[in-house]
């Protein structure tokens, strides 16, 4: 990683990982067996300022730059995958209101998610409606000259325990964005219940019933939640997303590369056997390939290159996918290790499934990714 | 590097923009984009991205409006007074 980053950022990434790792890195399995991170991580991540570290400064964040705000993704996965979530969504529900919110808006709200105060999730999938947002059916109504949303959304991470919600609904046919606070009694959450992985990010179905909302809380323009909004939402989430599938794949093939250099099987060290040498080059080269990605995606962001977000795809495309093929690969190689929960590699096999979902399916980022390629060749 | 700031320029860099993402005839001036299927709520982001960094203008809340997106001709002017408004800031 060193030698794609500039001598500070290099300082940014051995801080981040030091704090991050040191402090967590031996419990992480144990979070597993909850539905819920333990609530001293979520204060632990308030006090290290890490919720508003990837915020600009003008809201009172960290205004740390796409490169760090990706270092600390890759630190918080190389941990766990759902500890990286939580920052995650945080930051999601955050960039519209930054981008796109009132004054008055950002005041209210986001100086207290930057301080870590309070925590934030967004409500977009529902049962019927979760690549194709415009099959949402949470809505915004006037009820005796009240606005109120009545609706459910379903697997929204974090939804658990997160303070502040940006719910995306229609109203009237055309999609609408609402902030909505956890303390409004119209809100319902219960636990998704057993999920095969992201099992401790607090997954749950978030239910609206009558929930009323001021006009106040309503952000961007009617008719622009899904086209503006949602792609606001989602390109920081995309690029979380890439970096923390990077770090999982890290800490994998540094579990799988002490293994195979120190365990010996036939008279032979494990790394000696062509089988495994085909596995881990094939992994560390798709490692490697997947870190020029994630930092080029992260340049364009900061850069504010118009091409930021083909390569924030790329990079989410990219990395989750060869994150997905490689945990498996390293809980074949470790063999009864890798089976063990207390392995890296266990928890990024079943992490790194739910990663080529969320923030965009494989399949809905090929959409995209296939014109975009093809046109780039003709060019 | 200074942004285009005249109409001819700004509307040549819209043009040759809109170009590149869409293998169809070039649109004439007043065409509307979107009848015309050129532009898309999908690819309103993507326009509004080019246009802040392309003519040093910065979008907010109130300039979602689809009516400053619907021709190359009510682009340029958006952008004209998007320009002249950061000038007097």
């Amino acid at each position: 990683m060193r030698h794609l980053l500039t001598p500070e950022e290099n300082e940014h990434r051995l801080r981040t990982r030091k704090l991050v790792v040191e402090r967590w890195a031996s419990e992480a399995h144990e979070w597993e067996r909850n539905p819920l991170l333990p609530e001293e991580v979520v204060r632990w991540c308030a006090d290290q300022g890490l919720f508003g570290a990837p915020l600009p400064t003008s809201v009172g964040g960290g205004g740390w730059t796409a490169v760090e705000a990706g270092l600390l993704h890759h630190a918080l996965g190389t941990v766990s995958a759902s500890l990286a979530s939580l920052v995650n969504v945080h930051c999601m529900m955050a960039a519209p209101l930054v981008r796109w919110g009132t004054p008055e808006q950002r005041a209210r709200v986001l100086g207290p998610l930057a301080r870590g105060e309070r925590v934030a999730a967004v409500c977009m999938t529902e049962s019927q409606g979760g690549s194709d947002l415009s099959g949402i059916t949470t809505e915004l109504s006037e009820k005796d000259g009240r606005l109120v949303l009545n609706g459910e959304k379903v697997f929204i991470t974090f939804g658990s325990r997160a303070d502040d919600l940006l719910v995306f609904a229609q109203r009237g046919g055309a999609p609408e964005a609402v902030l909505v606070r956890r303390e409004n009694p119209g809100v319902r959450t219960e636990p998704m219940g057993d999920t095969l992985g992201l099992r401790p990010a607090g997954l749950a179905r978030v239910v609206f019933t009558d929930c009323a909302v001021e006009p106040t809380a309503l952000v961007g323009k009617p008719g622009f939640a899904v086209s503006v909004l949602v792609p606001t939402s989602l390109e920081p989430g995309r690029h979380a997303v890439a970096w923390m599938a990077l770090g999982m794949l890290d800490a994998c093939f540094a579990e799988v590369s002490e293994f195979v250099r120190s365990r010996r099987t036939f008279g032979q060290v494990l790394i000696e056997h062509g089988q495994v040498q085909s596995l881990v080059t094939r992994m560390g080269a798709d490692l490697e390939a997947a870190r020029h990605l994630c930092v080029q995606a992260a340049r364009a962001i900061d850069a504010k290159d118009p091409a930021a977000a083909e390569r924030v795809l790329l990079a989410k495309y990219f990395t989750t996918r060869v994150a997905q093929e490689h945990t498996a690969a390293a809980v074949q190689l470790l063999a009864s290790r890798g089976v063990s929960e207390r392995s890296v590699a266990a928890r990024a096999y079943r992490d790194s499934k739910v990663l080529t979902i969320i923030e965009g399916t494989e399949q809905i980022l090929e959409r995209s990714l296939a014109p975009m390629l093809t046109a780039g060749a003709l060019r | 590097m200074t942004a285009p700031q005249t109409t001819d320029e700004i509307d040549a860099a819209v043009l040759e923009y809109l170009a590149a993402h869409d293998t169809g005839p070039a649109p004439e001036r007043d065409d509307d984009l979107f009848r015309t299927g050129r532009v898309n709520s999908l690819f309103a982001i993507q326009l509004m991205g080019f246009l802040e960094s392309t003519f040093a203008i910065e979008l907010d809340v109130d300039d979602l409006d689809l009516k400053h997106f619907a021709s190359i001709a009510a682009i340029t002017e958006f952008v004209r007074r998007k320009q002249r408004a950061a000038e007097h800031a």
